[in-house]
């Protein structure tokens, strides 16, 4: 185990650390020379090209420059913005507390009710209802969730007015207190709501084919023979090993729903990472952007690590391999 | 011969998904054919009747420069369809052929790509792609290169698996026996026996190409110079309120557009692994 866990790591240490390179390499093949690009505008003073090529050793051979790059990352220094006059990692991590509520909160609310539905669609196998969210899953995994955020925001929001249509708290009103949490869950709903109905269908889907794919083992046929009571055989063997691929799913999907997240904040003025990404993307800031896309990539690494750890601990024959 | 694949053909056809989605597939290519010749109005032009609703003269309103929507959309139709088909099919010719490679040959090449599909499962690819195009410009080939090349891995595994299991089998075996060389067996052999896994997942990627192009256009990378439905829907996000139309059909269409490839991939899953219909 101990050995399995020490690889898993290893790949995702590779992983940081290749994605750190392919930033660095592609900050130094695209059109333009570095330097505007780090700075992130056209026209950069003496004294900011100064600076940033002592920084990153400009100057010096190109594997110098990426130990350079790498050292700094391995500090937490990812860069700074000039743009919005802040270290990126400041910038990051103003931004990351509203995306994780958002995110969790949608990916803990898309748990619950997929694997609900999934179950329930797989009992009734071939019912009308089956069938009907069957084909509907697919149908919502067809949006791209920023289109199905702004008709959210058109029904709700523009014309039955029940949800506001932008932003995490009423300016105007200035809550404090519980008023103030009241007022940021009024100002949730809407994005979560969307996000849920983004990956309930995954969610759905996996468990039926878990539960559909459990009930066809030999055991239950076995247990069906031997005169055992239907409910019980779900409760007591069906549902405890169709549950586990979907719970070991949830980490990745976290994951994906973090940055999934991104596009539908934009939609909703969410002050989350979205938001941040769309003005580094408009004002060229690259130092943000390049930041934005480590920690990503960090997040989907340790979710990935977790998960294979998770079921390695679960199931003996996948460490063993 | 002949009568096989009618046959085929027949059994297609029965498998509801695929009916439809061949269906919705032909519609939307002759709409992308012929839809930018039958267009009612010049799909760039600007006119007096800004965001004017859907109506006699305008079926689906017009934009914010009083550009026809209708117009606008069927020539969006080309784009996704091109950019779907182009990014999948490099995706799906690199992932094949890296894929049967390494797993008919094994040995040191083969450890290399494990690993480097271990370390891609490990990033996230749309961000990936974004930080490419921000740094090099959304042109729509640039596009379709890079969702090609960073998508390639889902095949190469498929192939791959597929590679050592066909390996193993006594038709692959003899024509080893009788002496075949090595890259004659893996064209003739592997490659044809192996392809069905991929051709399902290049339907589902052909979706997913549409749907990241749709998203890059949305955070403004796209291609200023072609007119995409992921395009159409952001500009219209700022009219939301007194313009519906704008941000709603494109909208439509690019669900359209996506749900007949998961069709497709359903129904071709269904069509060549009869053993997971049991399942389903």
């Amino acid at each position: 185990m101990t050995k399995y866990v020490m690889k898993r790591l290893i790949i995702g240490l590779i992983a940081v650390v290749l994605s750190v390179a392919i930033n660095f390499v592609l900050i130094r093949v695209a059109p333009g020379d570095p330097i505007t690009i780090m700075a992130g505008m056209d026209n950069p003073n003496q004294e900011m090209i100064d600076h940033l090529i002592s920084k990153y050793g400009l100057d010096k051979p190109i594997l110098t420059q990426f130990g350079i790059y790498l050292s700094n990352i391995a500090r937490g220094d990812f860069g700074y913005s000039y743009r919005n006059n802040q270290p990126v990692m400041g910038l990051i991590g103003q931004r990351l507390f509203p995306t994780f509520l958002m995110t969790f909160s949608a990916a803990i609310l898309a748990l619950v009710i997929g694997s609900a539905l999934g179950l329930a669609a797989a009992r009734t196998r071939d019912s009308r209802m089956d069938r009907f969210f069957s084909s509907i899953s697919y149908i919502f995994d067809a949006m791209p969730g920023f289109w199905l955020a702004l008709m959210l925001i058109l029904l709700f929001a523009s014309r039955l007015k029940w949800f506001p249509t932008m932003g995490m708290i009423n300016m105007r009103a200035g809550y404090t207190g519980w008023a103030h949490v009241l007022d940021v869950l009024y100002h949730l709903a809407l994005p979560v709501i969307c996000l849920v109905l983004l990956n309930v269908p995954r969610y759905f889907r996996i468990t039926r084919a878990a539960v559909l794919q459990v009930m066809s083992e030999d055991y239950i046929t076995l247990f069906r023979a031997s005169g055992m009571n239907e409910k019980q055989i779900f409760r007591k063997f069906v549902l405890k090993n169709a549950l586990l691929p979907t719970v070991t799913i949830f980490g990745l999907s976290l994951a994906g729903c973090f940055m999934g997240a991104s596009l539908i904040e934009i939609v909703f003025a969410w002050p989350g990472m979205g938001r941040l990404l769309l003005d580094a993307i408009t004002k060229r800031d690259y130092s943000v952007l390049s930041g934005v896309y480590f920690i990503f990539s960090m997040m989907l690494v340790s979710a990935t690590i977790l998960v294979d750890v998770v079921c390695a601990a679960l199931d003996p024959r996948i460490r063993l391999e | 011969m002949k009568k096989k694949s009618a046959l085929s053909f027949q059994k297609a056809w029965s498998i509801f998904p695929l009916r439809l989605g061949i269906i919705f597939l032909a519609i939307l290519i002759i709409l992308a054919i012929i839809g930018p010749t039958f267009q009612p109005y010049d799909p760039w032009v600007l006119n007096d009747q800004i965001l004017a609703p859907p109506g006699k003269e305008h079926l689906l309103g017009t934009d914010q420069y009083g550009r026809d929507l209708l117009s606008r959309i069927l020539n969006g139709t080309r784009t996704s369809l091109i950019v779907g088909f182009i990014a999948a099919g490099i995706s799906a010719l690199i992932g094949t052929m890296v894929g049967a490679v390494s797993g008919y040959f094994g040995g040191k090449f083969d450890q290399i790509l494990t690993f480097i599909i271990n370390i891609f499962d490990m990033t996230p690819t749309f961000f990936l792609i974004l930080i490419v195009i921000a740094l090099f410009g959304g042109s729509i080939i640039n596009m379709m290169v890079v969702i090609g090349l960073t998508t390639w891995t889902s095949n190469a595994r498929l192939m791959r698996t597929q590679a050592v299991s066909l390996k193993q089998r006594n038709f692959v075996k003899g024509a080893q026996t009788i002496g075949k060389g090595k890259w004659q067996i893996l064209f003739k052999h592997v490659l044809p026996n192996g392809i069905y896994p991929i051709i399902v997942n290049t339907t589902m990627n052909i979706s997913g190409a549409i749907l990241t192009e749709a998203g890059l256009a949305f955070l403004g990378l796209g291609d200023r110079n072609i007119i995409s439905w992921g395009q159409i829907i952001s500009e219209g996000r700022s009219f939301i309120s007194n313009g519906w139309w704008v941000s709603t059909f494109p909208g439509l269409a690019t669900v359209f557009c996506v749900w007949t490839f998961f069709l497709l991939g359903d129904g071709l899953n269904r069509l060549l692994t009869p053993k997971l219909q049991k399942l389903q």
